[in-house]
Parts: C-alpha cells; sequence; structure tokens
C-alpha cells in the first residue's frame, strides 16, 4: 500500500524560537489598546502626582484667609497688558455696590493689575512636612497681591488652592482603606476558598450578612464613636478603618472566587505532584495568579472609598475643618445661596467625578487585560 | 453531470492584526455538488470553519472578503453570489438557517440553556416559514422523532444541560434539518463525542442526507470520519486547497506530500508494534508567516528550496477528478533527493514480564459524596469500583473508555491526588512492596518522584507565570534529599534535550509555544525526577494527528532509552492500539476486559469491547472496510445510580436474565487475559458481529 510510504520526512524538526514575552508586558499590551483605560492612566498618575507636590502646586496656603476677598469670582488670566506687551496677568475686581437691588457686584478693574509669573513667592509653608520653602509653581509676582483663578469661598480662601490640598486626603484615603480591606479581604477570602468546607459557609454567610448592612447608617454610627475632640490626623485613619471594615466583603469574595477557580487547574494538581506543600502551593503557584487580577480589583474599589469619604465628610460625620478633603470642602455648598451666588465652590464636585471616572475606566481596562480569555 | 449546489471561486478572506493584513483564505476554489458530502481536511489553523462561516457570511467583523465570489444555486436554478450581500441583509438572513444550515461541534454551547429544545426547533420554522405555533411543534417533533431522539413529546421540553451529549447532538441537528436546508454544513460534528455515539450520529447525518438528497459541507480533522461519510475530500493548508478528489481516490492514492504525511500520521488499530509513525515535522506556521511560495514547503520532505519558496504551484488536474498542487508532481524530472531518512533506529525494548510487577493496585475504589446544597442529603458517586491490575516494568497499559467511565479518576486516584476509598495500590521498592493507598500525603510524596503524570491540556497544566525551567525544576526544589542548584540546571537541561527541545527555550513562558511543544514540555516535567512510571491522561487528544504521532514517537522512544513504564489513559482506540502492550477496557468504574493488545484487537471477548472497536473509524475506503460495524444506544450509566447486576446489560445485544440479577467478577490481576462477562464472545463472532452469536451455556 502506498499509504505508509511518506518516508522524506525529516523527524520531529521544531519551528523557530519562540517569543519570549512574560505575562506583565502581555498584559501591558493587550491594556494599551483599552483606549478609555489608558486615558484613565494618565488622569490617575497625574492626579496622585498632585498629591505629592500640593505645596508647591496651590498658588495660596491651604488656610490663607482674606475677609477682603469672600465669594471673589474666577479671574481670567489675560496675556497681554494694554501697552501690548506680553506679561500673564489679571485683573482685580473693584466691588460696585447696586444701591437699588442691594447687590454687591464685583467688576474688573483695568488699573489694578496682578502681575502673574512662575515659581513666585508666596505663602511659606513645609513640604511634605519637612522641607521649608515658600516658592509656588505659579501665582501673583507680588506676595501681596492675591489671584483667584477659579475664585474665593465665604471666608476668602482661594477654591483651586484648597482643591490641590484636599486631593492628598481625598485620594490616599481610598489608598489606605483599600489597603486595609485588601489585607483583610485577602486572609478571609483566601482562607474561605483554601479551607472549603464548613469554615467556607460560615465565612460566606457573615460576609452576606456585613454586606446586607444598611451602610450609611452603619457608618454614622461609627463614625459618632470617634470623639470630636480627637487630632485630625487621628480622625482620617479613623474614618479610613470605618470605610474599610465594610469594604472588605467584596475584595474577599473575589479573592475566594479565584481561590476556587485556581485550586481546580490541572497545574495546582501538577504542583501538588511535584511535591510542594500547602504554603508553596499558595505563594508560589497561585498568589501569582491572582496579582493582575487584584490590581484591577484594587482599582475598581479606590473609587467607591473616594465617594464614601466624600459622602461622610459632606454630611458632617467624616473629616472636619481644619483638614481640607473635597467632602469638606462640599460642605459650603450645602445651601442654595451659595450655590446660586458662588456656583465655582462646586469645583470639588467636578474633581471628583473626574478621579472617580478615571479610576473606573483604569480599574476596566486593567481587568480587561488581566483576563487571559480576552483577546 | 452532478450539479454544484455551491460553487466557490478565487475566495480570499483576509484579517487585520497589528495593522499587518493576513491572508487566511488565498484564492480558494471549491465547489459542493448537490447532494453529496463534501470533507474538508487538515490541521486546526488551515481555515476549514472561516471556509464554512464565510458561506453563511457570520465570519465575523474583522474578517474582510477582499475577492472571490459564492455561487450559490437557489431552488429555482438562478444563483446567488453569497459574497456580494450585505451580511446583515435580508437576502442572507433568508438563506441562513433556511437554504443552508449549521451544526457545531460543542452543541451544549450552541444551544441556548435558557429555551427548551422545542422552542430552539420551531423557531426557524416559525420565522422563515411562519408556520402557527401548533404547526411548527407537529414539525418539530415529526423531525426530533427523525434524529431518533428517544421520547421526543417529553425532550421537546427539555433543556439543552438535560441532555446527554448524543441527544444534543441529535436536537441540534434536528434544529438544523427542520427547515429542510439544501445544504448542511456540520463543523467537526463528533469531535466532542465518544467513539460510540459518534459513529451513531455519522449514521443518522448519513441517513438523513441520503433522505432528504442534501449536500452536506463537513468539517474534521479525522480522516476516519472523511472515509465514513464523505463522497469529495478537499485537504486544506493554510487557506488553499493542496489536494481533492473523490474520497476513494484521495485515500487509495494520495498525492501531495500533506494529504500523505496526515494519513500516515494516523495511527491504524492493530497496527505493528514497535513501529514508528510517520509524522509531519513542525507544525502549521502563523499566517504572518506566508511566503510568495508553497505554504507547505517549509514541512515538506520534496521541497526544493529554489523552485518551492519562491513559486506557489497552481492546483492541477492529474486525473479526471484528481488535482493536486505541488511541484513535485507537476513535473516528470523532479529531483529525486535522498530518500528513506532510514526508518529510525529506535531502542524498542520490551516489557520484562518476568521480574515481579512494578506497580499493584488491587481493588481500587473510589466513592465521593456530592453535596446537593446546603440543607440537602449527600448522594454517593461511584466512580471507581474495584479495580484491580498489575503493572510490569517496561509495559504500556492502555485505559480505554467512553468519557465517563473512571479512566482519568483511576489515574488520578493511583497518584494519589483522590485518596482512594477502598483498596490498595502497592508500588514495587528495593525491599518488597509499599502500600500507597493508605500512606499519609506527607509520606507519599517521595515516591511521588517515581510516579508522574503528563496531563491531556498542555495549556492548563503549566503554571503562566513560571517560565518553562521553573516549571520542570519545580519537582527537583521541592522533593527531599534537595538536590543542589548546579545539579538542578543539568537535570532540566538534559530533559529538555530529551524531549526534542532547545535548552534556549528553557527562560520562555509557556505560551510562547505550540501545543505540540509544550506537550514535550510536560513530558520533560514529569521526565525530570527520573520517575520509574507515568501515568498519561489523554496526553495528545488536544493535538492535531501530525503533532499527535511525534508526541506518541517521543514517548515510545524515551519508553526504549530508559525503560520507562506507562499507564496511559486515552478515549481513542486507534492510539492505544499503537502504543500498548496490554489494553484494559473501563465500563462504569470497572475494568471489563484486560488482555495483550494483539489479542484484544483481534478479538475482542466482552460485547462492549467488541462494539468499542466496531465503532472506530479507520480511514480506509468504505469498499475495504473489515468490521461490521455494531451501534451502541444509550450511555454510561450514573455513577450515582448504577443499575443491578451487569453494568453493561441495558446496552448489551446478548444479555441475558442472568446478567439482571448477578454482576460477573473477574480478577484482572496477572498477565492473564480476563473478562468480566457470562457470555464472552468467541473468534468468530467476534468477526462477524451479532448476528452469528452463538450462546455459551
Amino acid at each position: 500500500m502506498t499509504l505508509g510510504s511518506f518516508d522524506n520526512a525529516p523527524l520531529a524538526a521544531e519551528p523557530a524560537l519562540p517569543e519570549r514575552q512574560s505575562q506583565a508586558s502581555q498584559i501591558w499590551k493587550r491594556f494599551r489598546r483599552h483606549r478609555l483605560g489608558v486615558i484613565g492612566l494618565c488622569i490617575t498618575v497625574f492626579f496622585y502626582a498632585i498629591t505629592l507636590f500640593v505645596e508647591v502646586l496651590a498658588p495660596q496656603g491651604a488656610d490663607a484667609y482674606s475677609t477682603r476677598h469672600a465669594y471673589y469670582p474666577p479671574q481670567r488670566v489675560r496675556l497681554f497688558l494694554d501697552d501690548g506687551s506680553f506679561q500673564p496677568h489679571v485683573l482685580s475686581y473693584k466691588v460696585v455696590f447696586n444701591y437699588e437691588t442691594g447687590q454687591r457686584k464685583f467688576e474688573p478693574d483695568p488699573k489694578n493689575v496682578v502681575e502673574l509669573g512662575f515659581w513666585v513667592k508666596g505663602d511659606s509653608y513645609k513640604w511634605l512636612g519637612l522641607i521649608k520653602g515658600d516658592r509656588h509653581l505659579f501665582g501673583a509676582r507680588n506676595p501681596r497681591q492675591k489671584v483667584f483663578f477659579v475664585g474665593a469661598d465665604r471666608l476668602g480662601r482661594d477654591v483651586l488652592s484648597r482643591t490641590i490640598y484636599a486631593a492628598r486626603v481625598s485620594m490616599t484615603i481610598g489608598l489606605l482603606g483599600v489597603a486595609i480591606s485588601l489585607v483583610l479581604g485577602i486572609l478571609i477570602g483566601g482562607v474561605s476558598g483554601y479551607a472549603g468546607g464548613t469554615v467556607d459557609q460560615l465565612i460566606q454567610r457573615f460576609i452576606e450578612f456585613l454586606q446586607s448592612l444598611p451602610s450609611i447608617p452603619l457608618w454614622i454610627g461609627i463614625a459618632a464613636a470617634i470623639p470630636s475632640d480627637t487630632p485630625p490626623l487621628q480622625t482620617y485613619f479613623f474614618i479610613t478603618v470605618v470605610l474599610s471594615v465594610l469594604g472588605w466583603t467584596g475584595l474577599a469574595r473575589v479573592v475566594r472566587g479565584r481561590f476556587l477557580a485556581l485550586k481546580a487547574e490541572d497545574f495546582i494538581k501538577a504542583a501538588r505532584l511535584d511535591g510542594c506543600g500547602t504554603f508553596r502551593i499558595l505563594l508560589r503557584h497561585m498568589l501569582p495568579n491572582f496579582y493582575s487580577h487584584t490590581i484591577a480589583v484594587i482599582t475598581l474599589a479606590i473609587p467607591g472609598m473616594i465617594l464614601a469619604e466624600t459622602a461622610l465628610s459632606f454630611l458632617g460625620i467624616g473629616l472636619k475643618p481644619p483638614v481640607v478633603s473635597w467632602g469638606v470642602l462640599l460642605q459650603e455648598v450645602q445651601n442654595v445661596r451659595s450655590m446660586a451666588t458662588a456656583p465655582w465652590l462646586f469645583l470639588p464636585g467636578a474633581v471628583v467625578v473626574v478621579a472617580v471616572l478615571a479610576l473606573n475606566f483604569l480599574g476596566d481596562g486593567l481587568r480587561d487585560a488581566a483576563d487571559p480569555h480576552a483577546q | 453531470m452532478k450539479e454544484t449546489l455551491i460553487d466557490i471561486k478565487d475566495l480570499t478572506v483576509t484579517f487585520t492584526e497589528d495593522k499587518t493584513r493576513l491572508v487566511a483564505l488565498d484564492q480558494l476554489s471549491l465547489t459542493i455538488p448537490e447532494g453529496k458530502t463534501l470533507c474538508l481536511v487538515g490541521e486546526s489553523g488551515c481555515g476549514k470553519s472561516l471556509t464554512a462561516k464565510t458561506i453563511l457570511r457570520v465570519q465575523g467583523e474583522n474578517a474582510r472578503i477582499e475577492n472571490g465570489a459564492i455561487d450559490f444555486r437557489n431552488e429555482k436554478g438562478g444563483r446567488t453570489d453569497l459574497a456580494a450581500l450585505d451580511p446583515k441583509g435580508k437576502a442572507i438572513r433568508a438563506i441562513r438557517g433556511d437554504q443552508i444550515s449549521m451544526i457545531y461541534q460543542e452543541p451544549l454551547t450552541a444551544l441556548s440553556p435558557l429555551y427548551t429544545i422545542g422552542n430552539q426547533i420551531t423557531e426557524a420554522l416559525r420565522w422563515h416559514r411562519r408556520l402557527s405555533e401548533k404547526e411548527a411543534r407537529t414539525e418539530a417533533l415529526y423531525m426530533l422523532e427523525r434524529v431518533g431522539m428517544p421520547a421526543p413529546e417529553k425532550r421537546f421540553h427539555s433543556y439543552s444541560f438535560e441532555l446527554s451529549g448524543g441527544q444534543r447532538q441529535r436536537a441540534m441537528i434536528a434544529m438544523a434539518l427542520v427547515c429542510r436546508p439544501r445544504l448542511l454544513i456540520a463543523d467537526e460534528p463528533t469531535t466532542a463525542l465518544d467513539v460510540t455515539t459518534q459513529a451513531v450520529i455519522l449514521d443518522l447525518l448519513k441517513e438523513l442526507q441520503k433522505e432528504e438528497r442534501m449536500s452536506m459541507l463537513l468539517i474534521t480533522h479525522d480522516l476516519g470520519v472523511v472515509a465514513d461519510i464523505g463522497d469529495e475530500v478537499a485537504v486544506m493548508y493554510m487557506g488553499e486547497v493542496v489536494e481533492s478528489g473523490p474520497v476513494e481516490e484521495i485515500l487509495r492514492n494520495p498525492k501531495h506530500p500533506y494529504t500523505r504525511g496526515l494519513i500516515a500520521s494516523l495511527p491504524t488499530l492493530g497496527g505493528e508494534d514497535g513501529q514508528q509513525l510517520q509524522s509531519i515535522p513542525g507544525s502549521v506556521p502563523h499566517l504572518r508567516n506566508r511566503t510568495a511560495g508553497c505554504s507547505f514547503a517549509s514541512r515538506c520532505g520534496l521541497a526544493v528550496s529554489e523552485v518551492c519558496q519562491v513559486n506557489n504551484p497552481l492546483l492541477e488536474q492529474i486525473a479526471a477528478d484528481h488535482s493536486v498542487r505541488c511541484h513535485a508532481l507537476q513535473k516528470t524530472n523532479w529531483p529525486r533527493k535522498a530518500t528513506k531518512t532510514e526508518a529510525r533506529e529506535t531502542a524498542t525494548s520490551k516489557p520484562d514480564y518476568c521480574a515481579p510487577p512494578i506497580l499493584k493496585v488491587n481493588g481500587l475504589s473510589k466513592h465521593f459524596l456530592m453535596s446537593r446544597g446546603f440543607f440537602s442529603k449527600h448522594k454517593e458517586l461511584r466512580p471507581l469500583r474495584g479495580v484491580s491490575f498489575d503493572l510490569w516494568p517496561g509495559e504500556t497499559l492502555g485505559l480505554v473508555g467512553e468519557s465517563g467511565c473512571g479512566k482519568s479518576t483511576l489515574g488520578q486516584t493511583i497518584l494519589g491526588l483522590l485518596r482512594p476509598t477502598e483498596g490498595q495500590i502497592e508500588l514495587q521498592v528495593d525491599d518488597g512492596y509499599v502500600n500507597l493507598a493508605d500512606m499519609p500525603e506527607k509520606q507519599l510524596k517521595s515516591y511521588w518522584r517515581d510516579l508522574r503524570m503528563v496531563f491531556q491540556d498542555p495549556n492548563g497544566s503549566f503554571n503562566p507565570r513560571m517560565t518553562v525551567f521553573d516549571i520542570i525544576a519545580e519537582v527537583l526544589r521541592t522533593s527531599e534529599g534537595a538536590v543542589e542548584k548546579t545539579a538542578v540546571n543539568a537535570r532540566v537541561g538534559k530533559v529538555m534535550e530529551m524531549v526534542g527541545l532547545n535548552r534556549d527555550f528553557l527562560d520562555r513562558y509557556p505560551h510562547a509555544f505550540s501545543g505540540g511543544q509544550r506537550q514535550r514540555i510536560g513530558i520533560a516535567r514529569a521526565l525530570a525526577p527520573m520517575p520509574r512510571i507515568i501515568v498519561a491522561d489523554e496526553p495528545v487528544s488536544a493535538l492535531d494527528v501530525s503533532v499527535q504521532a511525534q508526541v506518541l514517537n517521543l514517548l515510545k522512544d524515551l519508553q526504549g532509552e530508559l525503560g520507562l513504564t506507562y499507564l496511559f489513559i486515552s478515549h481513542d482506540l486507534s492510539v492505544v492500539s499503537h502504543i500498548s502492550d496490554r489494553v484494559a477496557v473501563m465500563y462504569a468504574g470497572e475494568i471489563v476486559e484486560i488482555a495483550q493488545t494483539r489479542d484484544i484487537f483481534a478479538a475482542p471477548k466482552h460485547p462492549y469491547t467488541q462494539a468499542l472497536l466496531s465503532s472506530v473509524l479507520e480511514p480506509v475506503p468504505r469498499s475495504e472496510r473489515k468490521r461490521q460495524p455494531i451501534r451502541l444506544g444509550g450511555a454510561v450509566p450514573d455513577p450515582g445510580n448504577l443499575p443491578r447486576g451487569c453494568k453493561f446489560r441495558d446496552r448489551c445485544a446478548f444479555a441475558q436474565a442472568r446478567c439482571a440479577s448477578e454482576a460477573p467478577t473477574l480478577n484482572t490481576n496477572g498477565l492473564e487475559r480476563a473478562v468480566a462477562c457470562f457470555y464472552p464472545l468467541n473468534k468468530n463472532e467476534g468477526q462477524n458481529g451479532q448476528g452469528a452469536h452463538a450462546w455459551q451455556a
């Protein structure tokens, strides 16, 4: 028969060298295709960069006030002086009182020019509480003049500066809260997934119980327990703990799910047959397969934390002045009057929206990229 | 003259990936004759499924038809060019599911779990034929009966997950045929099924095709299926037809080196032992690496680089109906290369049956308690019930059976991944035997260097975060008597070479390798601690035939060199018959027959073995078939609800009263042939099937 006479075949030649590409670089490659995710990443990195350099970036100090400038409206940056020479500047407002309606009106005063510049002297600060300085990235050239790019609040404090300062607290409270949740979540979820059986059942029912509690009243309850004379820094930590008490449950569920899925994989069986003990299987074989997924989950959990902090502080039970956070700043707009007369006070709210959306996009992008089944 | 139903001319379909244009179908021309079955064969990635999808215009958004026509002759004799239709338009939707319909490989995913079978079958009727609900129902029930669905009235209201694999495939066929299509496209319709079920489904397709006088386009990688059902065959490679013609002609007289390679790499049932399989080197290249020359040149033994790598040969007729695309066959003065890369010297080792067995398995059982929820009672599953056998050093014991018969459970229980409920697993060591069955896992670990496993899925069995080096070295690092670093390096490099891979690959991650290469890595991992026994659980069933042949050859070579003992688990009887010295047939958690490979394939004694064997489709023309087909109805019994008496009696053609009350027992230890049947078949009956069977008292 001719069937078997295929005798020219060279034996078992293998094709060219396979590509060297680590898992991380593959994820990065997939992530880059997710356009919204990349935008989210850029904005998120930008925000966290701001939190590092708030003192320098903010034109004024967080608590610098000037009653003269109460509800001062945003000032427009002009590039050329009247004589046509290039000099970025803003015009101060002069207050015109309308005696008929009884209203104050701010009108730009062409004679009162506030010249702007980079790396100018201004309010002195201690950068990250360590290095003394009085230089600001941009602001009024003359330290005795003030500039309000997006206006001032009822005490004449610069809204832009305060929003920048608030970013430090609000953005990091999310990180810290998620870190605590993550430790709890991985520990408890891991035990639940790895042990299985009764332990798993008990932990899962407990999580369900926690998740069924209405969150706002619970937070209010716990926050009320913080003595009102607690120093601001401690309040900050208390609040993160309060947020993580409920935050870990979601993470624990995700971790447990991953554990269960991984436990059934052939390569875990192979690791057992290689003689690995429980610990080695957990640390060397399971955890590395978790990283990408967990990072995505964390990214998606941070905005929740930011929103929760904002909500609590807005209601007056979270952080309190003199701490500046976006929620604290938003307390200023709790009444209709300020909304009508000084809409720029909403800036922190807009920033919260941008930050939360950016983190969500980033998390989505990471999740899709980390999923090995996605194309 | 046969009429053509579909005439594909110069069809070119491309993908865009990372801004490069990849040609998936390259000027493909095919004709599907009316009332006949055309088979598309080839390894995975050759564009078979894409061809089918393009005919239905569901090829996906990324695939672009650049050129060519798909001429479809409709009922009135007019012609429609399917390639020119709007893929979302009315015209193509009127054809899809009505004139042309399709069945898929995996019916569980192709059927919606949210609708009943009846609901899904009637949908096409109501949409295309505008039938009333009642008319559609009558029609659907008739169709279900036609496809041999047991109790169609009841099944009409079932959901897909309530049916067995074979029933699901029947339901899908009913769904595809209910509008009486003129073309049925079947994409690997039986690949996910057991051989016994496959045979039944293919019979059904043949019969329906004949009665309905429809055409069929059958996509398969299995030449046995082609031989069984095809009229015409087209062999595809990298989006081109390289050879086409009538099935009998192609099987008897294959010309193209690729076709010949495909046929030669198939292990044959009861083939001579010790023989190496011919294999096609390498694997299908990525579309990215397409060259101007013949696409097969890189793997072809006849290729002459000045010609084959420069020009792509044309498809030329070499006989009536037989066309080939190959330079070597079209030119008479083709240089004869030094043929015969000498039949490779293989160190075939004969198993040493005089020595004491290396592993003795005695009455091994595994029972599971299946929890059905928080408050309900547990259900006991018994996938393994008192299995016994001995394994001699240097031999290969093949373990076969349908899915769900307990083969994999047996493998995992022997290894200790599952702890046995009863029985002994005795491993031979220097001073006698140790029983692994009731050993605590800590102690068991030291024996895992002797007993290693090769997994089925070369994807899932590697940690994606570890390099190949770490994967292979893991066992050397964890086992006691920890090996030094330099020794680990040396050993890992050595096993890598043993399995035919380059040491330079060691710092790669597993996903960078092809399926065949991955399976080699899996074997290297098993070899790392110098084991004596390897349990291979379906090691080649996820691979293409040519790659499968490479891996089987490798396993045989390694056995010869290292004197390994294999427990080889597979559902594929041809593969088992090729590699095994002895074969054990499992059914419902028991061994029903065990014997030397030659004996069992020449004359099966258990009716189940006989039925299994007769269901195997060999790539020989239908007129040369040796075996009478026996078709098994039903399915393997649920391990949670086993019948009394002989577990096979419900499906057995020879069952007697005694079989219902009493279960046959047998001693499968030792080398003797053993059959768990009260009325074993004798040789002549085994050949002629049930008709001539005379009962033994």
